[in-house]
């Protein structure tokens, strides 16, 4: 569904960064409802809404032309409007690959070391789970994850405990031990990462969000260690 | 989440050290070929945590058998 943005909603976003060339991606809440949406904003002019039918509306722009689904789209109010952090964009665009399934696992896409670098934004959190609270890529001394580390998203571990997801299936771990513990990190802005999806091996499914720290992180970006599912 | 069977073997500290400084393969293992020293190969093992070497029920190795172990393909 296409919209067009109020003049006053055009004033915001001029005022806010753009995700990409011509385009936003934002959060935000229609003045009717109480939850917020995704939208994506073309020329801070154009809303369309971020759902699986994305797709379908960019080739509906290509096909019919910018401005005259602009001219045809009806107003649309959006209040407390944010614009997405990039590194979720990121993620959203390796989502966008695969297909979701239940316990919003994925299938398809790539492993997280087939994926371009980048940088962390400094704020989002990372966990890795393991069987053993002596975890060995824990740089526990210097507080840091060690090069070579694999992570995933605080997101994702969410989801698997909410959906009382099996994580040894979810990751596609070797071993049926317990998971027992969660390693907390968050990396600084100049350390890089590669988001990917599980992919299967070992007999399990996997098809949760992978993160792959080639070179460990900074200092001091090992936050906590937590029991599994806490 | 069961619990494992699964036959393992803790590997010498000195092996232990190796592999926790080299990449992981997933989260918390690695995929490692160990050479024996009777000059047997196992090709793609599994390693938990840098440290347990993960075994076929019908093996019988103990970690002074062995003289290296290196990084295999994931």
């Amino acid at each position: 569904m296409f919209y067009k943005t109020t003049s006053a909603l055009t004033v915001d976003l001029l005022s806010l960064p753009e995700t990409g060339m011509g385009y936003q991606v934002v959060d935000a809440k229609r003045k009717d409802k109480y939850t917020k949406e995704r939208f994506l904003v073309y020329n801070s002019e154009l809303i369309v809404e971020l759902d699986a039918r994305i797709f379908e509306s960019k080739q509906q722009i290509l096909k019919e032309g910018f401005n005259r689904i602009l001219d045809k789209a009806n107003y649309l109010t959006l209040e407390n409007v944010a614009v997405v952090n990039k590194s979720v964009i990121q993620e959203m665009r390796y989502l966008s690959e695969s297909k979701t399934r239940e316990k919003q696992r994925h299938s398809g896409g790539r492993g997280a070391t087939d994926n371009p670098k980048e940088n962390a934004d400094g704020r989002e959190m990372f966990v890795r789970l393991s069987a053993y609270q002596n975890d060995r890529r824990i740089d526990f001394e210097n507080k840091r994850l060690k090069p070579g580390t694999y992570t995933t998203t605080r997101g994702d571990y969410r989801v698997c405990v909410l959906y009382k997801d099996d994580p040894v299936d979810r990751y596609a771990l070797p071993n049926d031990e317990k998971v027992k513990w969660a390693f907390y990190v968050q990396p600084k802005v100049k350390d890089t990462l590669q988001r990917g999806l599980v992919q299967p091996a070992f007999g399990h499914d996997g098809g949760g969000i992978e993160v792959y720290f080639a070179d460990g992180t900074s200092r001091d970006t090992y936050v906590v260690m937590k029991p599994y599912g806490e | 989440m069961g619990n494992s069977i699964q036959k393992k073997i803790k590997l010498k500290e000195e092996h232990i050290n190796f592999l926790a400084e080299l990449p992981e393969s997933g989260m918390g293992y690695q995929i490692v070929n160990v050479i024996l020293k009777n000059g047997q190969h196992l090709m793609n093992r599994v390693v938990l945590n840098s440290e347990l070497l993960m075994l076929e029920d019908d093996e019988n190795i103990n970690p002074d058998m062995i003289e290296r172990v290196e990084l295999g393909e994931k």
